[in-house]
C-alpha cells in the first residue's frame, strides 16, 4: 500500500502544472541573476571574478532565499493542492490510513526538494559556465572541486528540510496551497529576518532558527571554491554534526504536529 | 444467511452546539440497493462521512462489511467504492489518468478493467481529456468510474445522477440494479424521489439529524396514511369543516382542490354531504415516496 502511494504521489506531482512553473521560475531567477551578474563584470571590463568555482559560490548564496520560494511552492503542490478539490477524499474513502498517507507525502516532499536543490545546483553550473563563455569567450573550472559538489547538495537540502515542513504543516492546518506556500515564505524572507535580530536577547533560541542551522551548513560548502582557505572554523560557530541534528529534529517535530492534526481533522463534505 | 453490509449504532455527530446527527441507527443488507433520503441539512452527508472515515463520530459505532470504520481505522473501505456529493479527482489529469491513479491502490486492476469502467460509464470518446474541462455531468461519470474500478463489495453513491441527462439519470439507474444484480451492494443517498422509489429495495429517510422512517419501500409506502384529494366550490368552508374530521391530520390547499390526510374518501364525503357541500371530485392519492417522504419529515 505505502509504495503504491508513493507511486501515485509522485506521478502526481511530476504532472503538476506548478511544479513547472516552480522550476520555471526558478531557472529564469537563476539566470537573470547570474547573467545580470556577469555582465556587469564584463562591462566594467574586468576579467571573469573568478573561476567557475568562486562565481558558483557566489550564485549559491542567492539561492539561499530563492531556495525557500521553491521549498514552499513544491511542497504545497505535494501536500495542499487537494484539499480545495477535495481529492483528497479519494484516497481517505479508499482505506488508506491517514498515516500512511502523510508519511507518502512527507517523502514525495523530500524527494521533490532534493530534486530541486540537484536542479539548482546544476542550473548554476551551466548557466555560470555558460555566461563565462558569452562575455569572457572561456570558462576557467580550475578553481571548482568537483568532490564538494555533492556533499555541498546534501548540505543545502539538509537546511531545507524545516521549511519542508512548515509549508506541510501549514498545508494541513490551513488546507490551502496558498496559505501554505504563503506562510513558509513569510516566515522565511521576513519573519526569520526579524528573529535574527533577537541574536542578543535570546542567543540560545535564535541559534536553532532554521536560518542559523543551515548556515553553519552552508559554511563548509566553501570547500567548492578550490582555492579557498582552509577553515579555521570560528569555536562559536555551531559543529556541522549540531546543527544537522537540530535540523532533523526541527523536521520530526513540524511533521509529528501536522501527522497528529491530520489525523483529528474532519473531511467530509 | 444475509450478510448485513453496513450497520450504525446510535451515530451521532455534534459540531459546536449543533447536533446534525443525532443517535443514527442503520442496517443495509448485502446484494440490496438501500435508499438514504433527507431534505437539506437533515445530516445524510455527515452520516455519509462518518460511514467513510472521513469525519469523526462523536459518539456511536459505525460497522462496514463487518469491520469497525473510524478515520484511524478504515480498513474495510477497501472493498467499497464511493461517489460522495460532488466528485473528487485531479482535475490538471485526464479522465483516464484519474482512474489510473486510483486503480493504483487495489492490485489486480489493469488497463483492460479501466477500458472497461470508463465504456461503463461512457467516457470512452473523451478518456484523454483534462478532467477540468468537463461538464458536471462528465466529472460525475469520472467520479462514478473511479468508484467503481476496483469492483468493491459496497458502492456508496451520493446524487450520483447529478448533472445528468434523462438519458444519462436512466443509464445511471440501470447500472445501479445491475450492480446489485452482480451481488454489489449499493447505498443511494438522492434527491430525487422518483429515481429512489424505482431502484430502491429499502430505505431509510433522516430528517433534522434523527431516522424518521426506515424499511422496505413497499412495506413503507402500504402503511402510510390515507390521502384523498378533493375538489370543492369554496375549498376555504369545506377546509375549515374537514379540519374537525376525526383522524384528519392535515388538510392542504391546492388550488380548488384539498388535499386530506389520515382518512379514507368515504368519511371524507360523508362529511362534506352532511355540510351540504358537494363535492365535484374526489379521488384517492396513490401512494408515493414524495407523499412519505413529505409526511415523515413535516411530522417530525
Amino acid at each position: 500500500m505505502f509504495l503504491r502511494l508513493l507511486s501515485i504521489e509522485t506521478r502526481k506531482t511530476f504532472k503538476h502544472p506548478a511544479l513547472w512553473i516552480g522550476i520555471g521560475a526558478l531557472v529564469f531567477l537563476l539566470a537573470s541573476i547570474i547573467l545580470a551578474e556577469q555582465a556587469q563584470v564584463a562591462r566594467s571590463y574586468q576579467p571573469a571574478n573568478g573561476g567557475l568555482g568562486q562565481d558558483m559560490l557566489n550564485a549559491l548564496s542567492y539561492f539561499s532565499w530563492i531556495g525557500i520560494l521553491i521549498y514552499a511552492v513544491t511542497a504545497s503542490v505535494i501536500a495542499a493542492f487537494d484539499y480545495p478539490d477535495r481529492s483528497i477524499q479519494l484516497w481517505l474513502t479508499r482505506g488508506v490510513p491517514r498515516s500512511c498517507l502523510l508519511l507518502a507525502r512527507l517523502i514525495t516532499i523530500l524527494f521533490f526538494g532534493l530534486l530541486m536543490v540537484i536542479l539548482a545546483f546544476t542550473a548554476i553550473l551551466v548557466l555560470v559556465g555558460f555566461s563565462h563563455l558569452i562575455f569572457f569567450g572561456s570558462v576557467d573550472a580550475s578553481d571548482l572541486n568537483l568532490a564538494a559538489l555533492l556533499p555541498a547538495i546534501l548540505r543545502v537540502f539538509w537546511g531545507a528540510l524545516p521549511y519542508l515542513a512548515l509549508t506541510m504543516l501549514l498545508a494541513v492546518v490551513s488546507r490551502s496551497p496558498l496559505f501554505a506556500a504563503g506562510g513558509t515564505i513569510i516566515y522565511g524572507t521576513v519573519l526569520e529576518a526579524l528573529l535574527v535580530r533577537l541574536d542578543d536577547m535570546f542567543p540560545a533560541i535564535v541559534r536553532y532558527l532554521p536560518a542559523q542551522l543551515a548556515q553553519v551548513l552552508q559554511i563548509h560548502n566553501l570547500r567548492i571554491y578550490r582555492l579557498a582557505p582552509t577553515l579555521p572554523i570560528d569555536a562559536t560557530v555551531m559543529p556541522e554534526a549540531q546543527a544537522v541534528l537540530a535540523i532533523g529534529i526541527i523536521f520530526i517535530v513540524l511533521s509529528a504536529i501536522s501527522l497528529v492534526i491530520f489525523s483529528r481533522q474532519d473531511l467530509g463534505g | 444467511m444475509i450478510n448485513i453490509i453496513l450497520q450504525t449504532t446510535n451515530l451521532t455527530k455534534i459540531f459546536g452546539k449543533h447536533k446534525a446527527v443525532d443517535a443514527v441507527n442503520i442496517t443495509a443488507y448485502e446484494g440490496e440497493v438501500f435508499g438514504f433520503l433527507g431534505p437539506n441539512g437533515a445530516g445524510k452527508t455527515t452520516t455519509l462521512g462518518m460511514t467513510l472515515g472521513l469525519v469523526h463520530p462523536t459518539a456511536g459505532e459505525i460497522n462496514v462489511l463487518g469491520e469497525l470504520v473510524t478515520p484511524n481505522h478504515t480498513h474495510a473501505l477497501k472493498d467499497v467504492g464511493a461517489l460522495l456529493g460532488a466528485p473528487a479527482f485531479v482535475p490538471y489529469l485526464s479522465a483516464w489518468d484519474n482512474v489510473e491513479l486510483v486503480s493504483r491502490l487495489s492490485p489486480g486492476v489493469d488497463r483492460k478493467r479501466i477500458g472497461e469502467v470508463l465504456e461503463l460509464v461512457g467516457l470512452t470518446d473523451t478518456a484523454r481529456k483534462k478532467v477540468s474541462k468537463f461538464s458536471t455531468g462528465m466529472k460525475q461519470r469520472v467520479g462514478l468510474a473511479m468508484a467503481l474500478v476496483h469492483r468493491p463489495r459496497f458502492v456508496i453513491l451520493d446524487e450520483p445522477t447529478n448533472g445528468l441527462d434523462p438519458a444519462g439519470m436512466r443509464e445511471i439507474r440501470q447500472l445501479i440494479r445491475s450492480l446489485a444484480e452482480n451481488g454489489t451492494s449499493v447505498l443511494l443517498s438522492s434527491h430525487l424521489l422518483n429515481e429512489v422509489q424505482q431502484v430502491c429495495d429499502r430505505i431509510a429517510v433522516l430528517n433534522k439529524g434523527r431516522v424518521v422512517a426506515q424499511g422496505r419501500v413497499n412495506d413503507l409506502l402500504n402503511g402510510s396514511r390515507p390521502t384523498v384529494r378533493v375538489s370543492v366550490p369554496v375549498p376555504a368552508d369545506a377546509a375549515r369543516i374537514l379540519q374537525s374530521l376525526p383522524g384528519v391530520e392535515n388538510v392542504q390547499a391546492d388550488g380548488n382542490s384539498l388535499i386530506v390526510t389520515g382518512v379514507e374518501s368515504p368519511a371524507i364525503m360523508a362529511c362534506l354531504l352532511q355540510n351540504n357541500i358537494i363535492p365535484t371530485e374526489i379521488t384517492n392519492q396513490k401512494s408515493s415516496l414524495e407523499a412519505l417522504f413529505m409526511d415523515v419529515t413535516s411530522t417530525n
